[in-house]
């Protein structure tokens, strides 16, 4: 099965289908979609099935059964480890050729598993939601009413493009991602919201100086590097003056690919700063559950400009 | 093999110290619909204390699949020595 094929699709996901598929195939994960059902309501539904359904290549049940498999190995997996990290406060790798190696190079995991998954996540998983709606809310009134020109940096899936996108009709956006397999994700999505016109995929690094932008957008990447100031230097050069940046990182989070350890809100407001950026707005969102003092999960997002 | 009470009992016992719940309140019949604070990351909690102290290995399917006491009662009464 194929979950981000190429070239364009249409796909009608309705929400009983879903919910079956997780009721039938992964028990122990299907009442999170149920609460968040509760506690979102029908506008949280609404925009999780028209991205998903825009998504994913193929609504079948055989489908959603094997998306809801992938999506529960992909959580068992990080839970796993982060049952592990709760104990030793450590992640697991610290190389990102390693990583490279094995997860991004993996074409058929990322677009079966890796993407799917975290695609969900974001809709799924309270604090990761609660952050897309401050990217919504928050950020992106910020460049309405204006043409704008956005690096998506380390676009993955391409929600976030996606969303940009579907917000403002002027914004045209640039992604870039080194993974091969986030051209195959990403391209398909945007087709399938019928704003791919306004996307150029780059598969390689983003690097400072080649042009500017009006708005970056850098969500959970920082995480997987080794050198992450390095990378959030490049996001401020590649900002115009007067040019608005939305940055995330992930807290205490133990995924199988994140290297670079933040342990609180500071590291991350410090490390932005120290690339030449200025904090407008930051928020913490913190993942819901029990665990040791000071290694709960959250995302950390900041709202900066170019200083 | 364990019997099906012994694992009942194991397991009730791991998942009331899991949620911080009295014994009396994880019943047999819990499931994860019932039990309100049995959420997937104490299900995980669940299923690795599990595997500790029975030396049974849950597959990812399985661990997906099983989402009340007696379900994964059975599991490890045909797993255990």
């Amino acid at each position: 099965m194929k979950l981000a094929a190429s070239g364009s699709h249409t796909s009608t996901l309705e929400w009983e289908d879903l919910r079956s598929a997780f009721a039938r195939g992964a028990p122990a994960f299907s009442r999170l979609l149920d609460k968040q059902a509760s506690d979102r309501g029908p506008a949280w539904q609404k925009i999780f099935l028209k991205h998903l359904s825009a998504f994913v290549a193929d609504t079948s049940d055989e489908a959603l059964a094997e998306l809801v498999r992938q999506y529960a190995r992909f959580v068992i997996d990080l839970q796993r480890r982060q049952l592990r990290f709760d104990v030793t406060g450590h992640y697991e790798v610290g190389d990102y050729n390693q990583v490279f190696e094995e997860i991004y190079s993996n074409t058929e995991f990322m677009l079966t598993n890796y993407y799917p998954t975290l695609f969900m996540a974001h809709f799924l998983w309270p604090h990761e939601f609660e952050n897309l709606e401050f990217f919504m809310r928050g950020f992106l009134p910020r460049l309405a009413g204006r043409s704008v020109r956005v690096a998506d940096v380390g676009v993955g899936t391409g929600l976030f493009s996606g969303i940009t996108l579907s917000h403002s009709s002027s914004a045209v956006v640039s992604g870039f991602d080194v993974s091969e397999a986030s051209r195959a994700s990403v391209l398909p999505y945007l087709a399938g919201l019928g704003c791919d016109q306004r996307y150029t995929h780059n598969s390689r690094l983003f690097t400072a100086g080649e042009e500017t932008f009006d708005a970056v957008v850098c969500v959970e990447v920082v995480e997987h590097l080794e050198d992450p100031l390095a990378l959030l230097c490049a996001v401020k050069q590649g900002l115009r003056p007067g040019g608005i940046a939305f940055v995330t990182a992930a807290l205490n989070a133990a995924h199988a690919d994140h290297i670079f350890l933040y342990v609180n809100r500071e590291e991350v407001v410090t490390q932005l700063e120290a690339a030449g950026m200025r904090c407008i707005a930051v928020h913490e969102f913190a993942a819901p559950g029990e665990f040791r003092a000071g290694r709960r999960p959250s995302v950390v997002s900041a709202i900066a400009v170019a200083v | 093999m364990a019997t099906i009470d012994d694992s009942v009992l194991l397991v009730r016992t791991t998942l009331a110290e899991v949620l911080d719940l009295p014994f009396d309140q994880v019943r047999p019949d819990a499931s994860m619909s019932t039990l309100e604070p049995w959420d997937s990351l104490a299900h995980m909690r669940l299923i690795v204390l599990l595997e500790q102290e029975t030396d049974c290995r849950f597959a990812d399917d399985e661990i997906a699949a099983l989402a009340s006491v007696n379900d994964i009662a059975e599991v490890l009464a045909e797993r255990r020595p």
